[in-house]
């Protein structure tokens, strides 16, 4: 048995999520995504590495999207609509409430703005939506005979999970993109401690360390309260979801207890119509969300009005939440152009940008000039904020859920390569757990479990019922052990169903007669001119008596019997036990003597006794 | 009637019920909802038989024997043996006098019974008088089993043996320890959460049970095996390991360091303290970032948690380092209240050590907690601001405008307010210039307009500026006149603002003289003034301790062990803070560790210092023994009388010791006499009669002795000093002593003997005529005895009776420090015997307790204490033939 994980997407790299893996036969796609930096046909996964006849009906069971990121869920409609799979597709609710702005949005961008050949239409958004079957937190969803999935918080962005998998006795995880540390609207991810076979990590800062996420609270909030103190314009270009809502709770947090009245604005429509969303999926939230929601819904921003584009020009201070992040298009970049020249404003960059993208010029070094697609240049005077606001965990954190779940082998996906390396020896050297790297079109092998089911005794049973402790004493310390499952032994017969059966049956069940180890040994014993055996055996047993403490001696004729222990005068000439000794001294006669193992050193002690008499 | 008649129906029913029970053919059914009729009836028959006719002991009996057949019988036995143990159970707790249950059956019942037995079995284990033996047995053991609720209650079960104290077979806690441990690796969340707190307790009495040397390295142990589990998943386990660092309470520092950063800090790589307790050991890097951990957690209750613990850590050690401080900070900004109080609370304390530097970042935080709605917030944050220093005007004027806001906002914490501003303002006393201004624009602006409201401002302002004077002289001569006048308006408000500082009188005494002074713009300073006795000592603290602070500092770069013996001096005022706030268990817990700072000490620094340290240690751990029984007073038993009685003595006996046997005090002299003074106050408070007036005359001489040497060192006397005098007539205010920080002079010295009789033993006895005296020879060392001393021999036997011999001065006062000489003393009381020794051992007068109390006809006439172990010197009879010859 094995698991085999194929990665079609996201190996050594970020971008166009895909995982298949094999558990004992069940193939399982975790995550359908594009990579949002390719424009050519490496944009989507290689699906044809999975069947070459395009028949992913009968080769698939089931896709599985973690969260309604591009990158994660971009190329799903391709999948269904345009390469034909028909099989059962899971996403958790909100996944499946926001997916469908978030391709389609990004539809309208592709299509409507750059003018670039439809990939999807909406149609096949609909559709392929349609496919969709919501799973909910801890659901454990049957989905054939053999394949059973439960989702977990991931915490990353609203309705994130990581997934679990088991067919058999064989059993992964699938990370997806994950959080360790609590946002102000998402929790902490959150996770049983299971026996898996397999984890599939991602891996996005695989080497960095973040600090105390406060202080990095509170350089963004003075940045952008010093910005507006000053009479400038703060613009904040996020993505519509996650990053601007957690921001913006932030700012309304902080302009309600500084009692700012500078307007907060968000700009785009969908940015508005999540927030909604978020309203509704307050069970996806934080605790602390959670908790506040029962007097006042948070993302009922008090000091957040929609944003005009009349409004660029307006005179006074204002904060601007606009999309699309990174500065890469958009509005955001438009109004990036108005405001950059004047050094009263400030950009405050939330996360991660792609190379190549306005943002990334921003934080790379500081220019004063930035040239624009288009080729137009735009005079950088404003000030330039870094906020490292990631909704992905760090170094330590996929460590520590490495280290909580401690599987039998590790996968890396979704990150850069270098860092995943050195990630990897750190799991390696400090788990000690086997860690694989794969990039794209690679498959890894893993051993999975295997349980062999087995009949159990009456007795055995019964003997399990009641606890049978031991205690030993070891070097420094007292130590347990429970001997109830130690007592039984495994039989498996040919072409017979495995069974256990107490080690008192196990003659039974073998046909075999017991067995005991004894020990023998034809001892010579000096005579000193008493010829008569009885007087010898009782001069013996006195001397015994004398040597050793423990046990009654009892005679009968020429035998001795002392616990398991028992001696006989030997008369043979030449007896097989006799070793080592000539018998040629004619004062010298000869014991047999039979004892078990458990009377081991009783026996020789009285050997010894025996022998001082020679 | 009525009543009678239905005490005849239940006993009728409870003799059928008993022999039902007794019956061996009755049904398990049957049994079984007997038992369960009887659970429900108990409470109400017991009370209701516990004067007439008790019948309970024999339904015990019956039911234990019934138990003890179902023993030897098999089937389906465990749900009633459970359920006839529910019966005893509540059965022996209604009615002591029933017989116990035997450990064995009670194991014996446990192993065979179904799980959910079992499970009730475990968990009300402790209601029968088990002994702690067969409760670790049978808990220790079901550590093994399979089901995790079994589990859970078997470490809970262990928790609470170990919480029962009196269990400390080393092995068997290794044990312990180390299956907790195991079980922190759990499937299951709650096993692991008790797990946790199994480890703790477990590794509490380990590192106890561990000698000195090793016990650092063992708590760090226990404490990064805490920590690898900070990460769990589960909130409770999470809640606990951080209550557990809580009862663990202390670590090195490089770890609490590392618990401050996620970034696996130099120190700590590599470093593997040994854990040979648990299998496998803990890298420190587990310890990597905990607390940030603790406190940017998604749960509050975690939160809550995290922050308590680091209190208690900070508790434990001086130097917690100034990151702990900004972290902390950060939890000011939290959004539940409980989270909010502890942090303040936790920075508090660390105001309180002195290490707390609010910085302009955290200031609206601070702020913020000011004027918070809960009640505990706002006050806990004035009680640091009571403490702050701030660096620059743009705070202090933030604090203040802060103060008024919430002045405004919660007019009933206006007295508390004020006293806030009163510290506040001596604090910050250089920036008074600035409030005046802002305090005469104000009055500009309310001219004519007064407002309740506007005159509470004015009387925060009012607070602010006159305190300045007490800390800063010059600042009067800024002060404008008027400033004093009006506050003597306000009379009334301030001194209810000041009450626990000052009273009324003094108050009015200082804002009068501050008026005439300030009038004759600050030239005139009259030193026969009665006030300026009262309140120059704070100026004069600042001017003229400066010199010797100077030294000080000199000193203790000189010699860097003087700064640890000055840190150690800190970390004693605050565990007698601890013990006044009734945590007495971890002031005894930090003087301890006090105590063993001080035996790392001894290498380097004199032994005059070091002895005095210790005994000074000492001091305060026996006061803070007696303590507690002053604060609950109402009922105390003669046996803690007695005790008190004997610890009381143990206290002034030290104290003698202390101020007999060093010279070269100088700042420690005003201490020293406040203990004298708190000693004595305890026994007014306290104790018969008998003592009063003696007792009295010591208190009074001793105040007067302490005015006197602060009036000639010109030094600030102490708030309890000023308090005691004040009270004097009527008294019993002993509560707001607290030692001050003092700093340990360089040339402190120990005045210490050596005492021995040569060639003396029980083998080699020196030979006395019965009736006649005895010489005993003497050979007498004499170490740093000062001139004016008078040394005695005080020579007594086993049955208390002594004797005592002056030591002829001229004998050692010499030049040098150390003396040797023999002396010969004559014992008279040689009794009829053949054998019998005497104790011989070297004292000083204490001339300064003046309290005649001679019992000898020759003798001291002041008390004595010892300056060396009693020598036992053997005497026998001289044989005849001796004699003879």
């Amino acid at each position: 048995m094995a698991i085999d994980c194929l990665v079609l997407g996201a190996g050594q790299e970020i971008g166009k999520s895909c995982v298949v893996v094999t558990i004992n036969g069940k193939k399982i796609m975790f995550d359908c995504g594009m990579h949002m930096g390719c424009d050519d046909h490496n944009r989507y996964p290689d699906f044809s590495i999975l069947s070459k006849s395009g028949d992913f009906d009968n080769t698939i069971s089931c896709v599985i999207i973690t969260h309604f990121h591009m990158d994660h869920v971009g190329a799903l409609p391709y999948f269904t609509e345009v390469c034909g799979y028909n099989g059962p597709v899971y996403m958790s609710y909100p996944t499946k409430a926001l997916s469908p702005l978030m391709l389609e949005d990004y539809r309208r961008i592709m299509v409507d703005r750059r003018g670039e050949e439809e990939l999807f239409t909406s149609a096949h958004i609909t559709n392929c939506m349609n496919k969709v079957i919501p799973l909910d937190l801890k659901q454990t969803i049957q989905v054939d005979q053999d394949l059973q999935i439960r989702a977990y918080y991931a915490g990353h962005v609203l309705g994130a999970v990581m997934v679990y998998a088991k067919v058999g006795d064989a059993a992964i995880v699938y990370t997806g993109d994950y959080n360790m540390t609590t946002d102000r609207h998402l929790g902490a991810a959150k996770i049983d401690r299971l026996q898996l076979d397999l984890l599939i990590s991602e891996s996005t800062y695989a080497t960095t360390t973040r600090g105390s996420k406060y202080p990095r609270e509170r350089e963004f909030l003075q940045a952008v309260h010093k910005c507006v103190a000053g009479g400038g314009k703060a613009l904040i270009p996020s993505f519509a979801l996650g990053r601007a809502q957690e921001l913006c709770m932030l700012l309304d947090d902080y302009w309600e207890r500084m009692n700012i009245k500078v307007p907060i604005y968000f700009s785009s429509g969908l940015t508005i119509q999540a927030n909604m969303y978020y309203k509704m999926l307050i069970s996806w939230t934080s605790q602390n969300v959670k908790e506040k929601h029962v007097t006042h819904n948070p993302f009922d921003f008090k000091n957040v009005k929609d944003f005009d584009r009349s409004l660029i020009h307006a005179p006074g201070p204002c904060v601007l939440f606009a999309t699309p992040g990174m500065l890469c298009a958009g509005f955001s970049l438009e109004v990036f152009k108005h405001w950059a020249p004047s050094p009263l404003n400030l950009v405050a960059l939330p996360g991660y940008s792609v190379a190549g993208t306005v943002g990334h010029k921003l934080m790379s070094g500081k220019p004063t000039t930035v040239d624009l697609y288009n080729g137009t240049k735009v005079d950088v005077r404003c000030k330039i904020h870094q906020v490292a606001f990631s909704p992905h965990t760090d170094a330590k954190g996929i460590m520590d859920l490495t280290k909580f779940l401690s599987p039998k082998n590790v996968v890396l996906v979704h990150g850069e390569k270098p860092s995943m390396m050195s990630l990897k020896d750190k799991i390696t050297s400090e788990l000690d757990i086997p860690c694989f790297v794969p990039a794209n079109g690679e498959t890894v092998s893993v051993a999975s479990t295997a349980f062999v089911k087995a009949n159990a005794s009456d007795m055995f049973l019964k003997s399990c019922s009641s606890p049978n402790f031991s205690f030993s004493n070891s070097s420094s310390q007292i130590r347990v052990t429970d001997h109830r499952t130690a007592d039984g032994v495994l039989v498996i017969e040919k072409s017979k169903k495995a069974k256990i059966v107490h080690q008192d049956e196990v003659s039974e069940v073998l046909h075999e007669k017991d067995h005991a180890v004894s020990l023998t040994y034809c001892c010579p014993v000096k005579v000193k001119g008493e010829p008569d055996d009885v007087g010898l055996i009782k001069h013996l047993s006195e001397k015994i008596s004398e040597a050793v403490s423990c046990g009654e001696i009892h005679e009968s004729g020429d035998c001795l019997h002392v616990g398991s222990f028992k001696g006989s005068l030997c008369l043979k000439e030449e007896c097989v036990h006799r070793r080592g000794i000539s018998s040629s001294c004619s004062e010298v006669k000869f014991l047999c003597c039979n004892w078990s193992a458990t009377d081991l050193e009783l026996g020789w002690k009285i050997i010894n006794a025996m022998k001082q008499n020679l | 009637m009525e009543e009678d008649d239905s005490v005849s129906l239940t006993l009728h029913t409870l003799a059928s019920i008993r022999s039902l029970i007794i019956n061996a053919d009755t049904p398990f059914s049957a049994i079984s909802s007997v038992l369960d009729f009887l659970t429900g009836l108990l409470p109400e028959t017991t009370r209701r038989f516990s004067t007439t006719n008790d019948l309970t002991p024999q339904i015990f009996e019956s039911i234990l024997s019934n138990l003890l057949r179902l023993q030897t019988s098999t089937d389906s036995r465990g749900r009633v043996a459970a359920e006839s143990l529910a019966v005893l159970a509540s059965l022996s707790e209604r009615n002591p006098t029933a017989a116990a249950i035997d450990g064995e059956v009670f194991a014996s019942i446990c192993i065979g019974a179904d799980v959910s037995s079992r499970m009730w079995m475990l968990r009300n284990a402790e209601r029968f008088d088990l002994p702690s033996s067969v409760l670790f047995t049978l808990f220790f053991g079901f550590t093994k089993d399979p089901y995790p609720l079994i589990r859970k209650l078997a470490l809970d079960g262990l928790v609470y043996v170990c919480e029962a104290g009196g269990f400390d077979h080393a092995r068997a806690v290794q044990g312990c320890y180390a299956r907790a441990v195991e079980l922190m690796g759990d499937a299951e969340d709650s096993v692991r959460s008790s797990a946790v707190r199994a480890v703790s307790v477990w590794g509490k009495v380990l590192i106890a049970s561990k000698e000195e040397t090793n016990r650092r390295e063992c708590a760090d142990a226990v404490f990064l095996q805490l920590c690898s589990v900070v990460r769990d998943m589960s909130v409770d386990v999470r809640v606990e390991v951080f209550k557990a660092f809580g009862v663990i309470g202390t670590a090195s520092e490089s770890i609490i360091l590392q618990t401050l950063s996620k970034k696996v800090l130099r120190a700590g790589k590599g470093k593997k303290p040994q854990d040979r307790l648990s299998n496998g050991s803990v890298d420190a890097a587990a310890a990597a970032g905990v607390f940030i951990h603790g406190f940017e957690d998604e749960f509050y209750e975690v939160r809550e948690a995290a922050v308590d613990s680091f209190h208690s850590l900070s508790v434990n050690s001086i130097e917690f380092p100034d990151e702990a401080v900004c972290l902390l900070m950060d939890m000011l900004y939290d959004d539940y209240m409980v989270v909010r109080l502890k942090a303040l609370e936790a920075l508090h304390h660390i105001a309180d050590m002195g290490n707390l530097k609010i910085q302009e970042t955290y200031m609206p935080a601070f702020l913020d907690a000011i004027v918070d709605t809960s009640e505990n917030i706002r006050l806990t944050a004035r009680n640091i601001l009571k403490l702050a220093k701030l660096p620059d005007l743009k705070l202090v004027n933030k604090g203040v405008d802060c103060l008024l806001k919430s002045l405004e906002m919660y007019p009933e914490d206006e007295p508390d307010i004020l006293s806030t501003l009163f510290l506040f303002g001596q604090n910050h006393s250089n920036f008074v210039v600035n409030i005046i201004k802002r305090f005469r624009e104000k009055l500009e602006t309310d001219s004519g307009n007064k407002s309740e409201f506007n005159s509470r401002q004015v009387s925060a302002f009012l607070m602010f500026i006159i305190s300045a004077p007490l800390s800063n002289k010059q600042s009067i001569t800024s002060i404008p006149p008027l400033a004093f006048s009006y506050s003597l308006a306000m009379l009334g408000k301030f001194s209810c603002g000041l009450h626990d500082m000052m009273d009324q009188d003094t108050l009015l005494a200082y804002l009068a003289h501050c008026t005439t002074l300030s009038a004759s713009s600050g030239k005139e300073f009259s030193k026969a003034d009665m006030f300026l006795n009262a309140y120059r000592r704070s100026t004069a603290y600042h001017s003229e301790t400066l010199k010797p602070m100077g030294s000080i500092a000199e000193l203790e770069i000189k010699n860097p062990a003087l700064k640890s013996v000055n840190h150690i001096l800190l970390k004693v005022k605050a565990a007698w803070l601890l013990s006044q706030s009734e945590c007495s268990k971890e002031a005894f817990r930090a003087l301890r560790a006090c105590k063993q700072e001080l035996a790392t000490l001894t290498s380097s620094i004199s032994n005059g210092a070091s002895e005095f340290m210790c005994q000074y240690v000492h001091l305060i751990e026996l006061l803070a023994q007696v303590w507690p029984h002053f604060e609950n007073s109402r009922h105390t038993s003669t046996c803690r009388s007695v005790e008190l009685e004997l610890l009381m003595e143990e206290v002034e006996i030290k104290l003698m010791e202390i101020r007999c046997r060093f010279t070269g005090l100088s700042t420690e002299v005003p201490l020293l006499m406040e203990l004298v003074i708190l000693s004595c106050l305890l026994r007014l408070h306290k104790f018969e009669i008998c003592c009063r007036l003696s007792c009295k005359k010591k208190l009074s001489s001793t105040v007067s002795q302490l005015e006197l040497h602060h009036e000639q060192q010109c030094t600030k006397p102490s708030d309890f000093l000023t308090e005691t005098k004040s009270h004097c007539k009527r008294l019993g205010k002993f509560n707001c002593f607290s030692p001050e920080q003092f700093t340990l002079s360089g040339n402190l010295q120990c005045v210490s003997a050596e005492l021995e009789v040569p060639g003396n033993g029980p083998y080699n006895p020196v030979s006395f005529v019965a009736g006649l005296p005895v010489a005993i020879p003497c050979e007498i060392k004499l170490l740093n005895v000062p001139r004016d001393a008078r040394l005695w021999l005080r020579i007594s036997r086993s049955d208390d009776t002594c004797q005592f011999v002056y030591l002829d001065p001229n004998l050692y006062n010499g030049g040098e420090t150390e003396k040797r000489f023999m002396f010969t003393a004559v014992a008279c009381m040689t009794p009829r015997a053949v054998v019998f020794t005497l104790q011989v051992s070297i004292g000083i007068e204490c001339l300064f307790e003046d309290v005649c109390c001679r019992k000898h006809r020759y003798g001291p006439k002041h008390p004595v204490t010892y300056l060396c172990k009693e020598r036992e010197v053997h005497f026998s009879l001289v044989s005849r033939t001796e004699a003879v010859l």
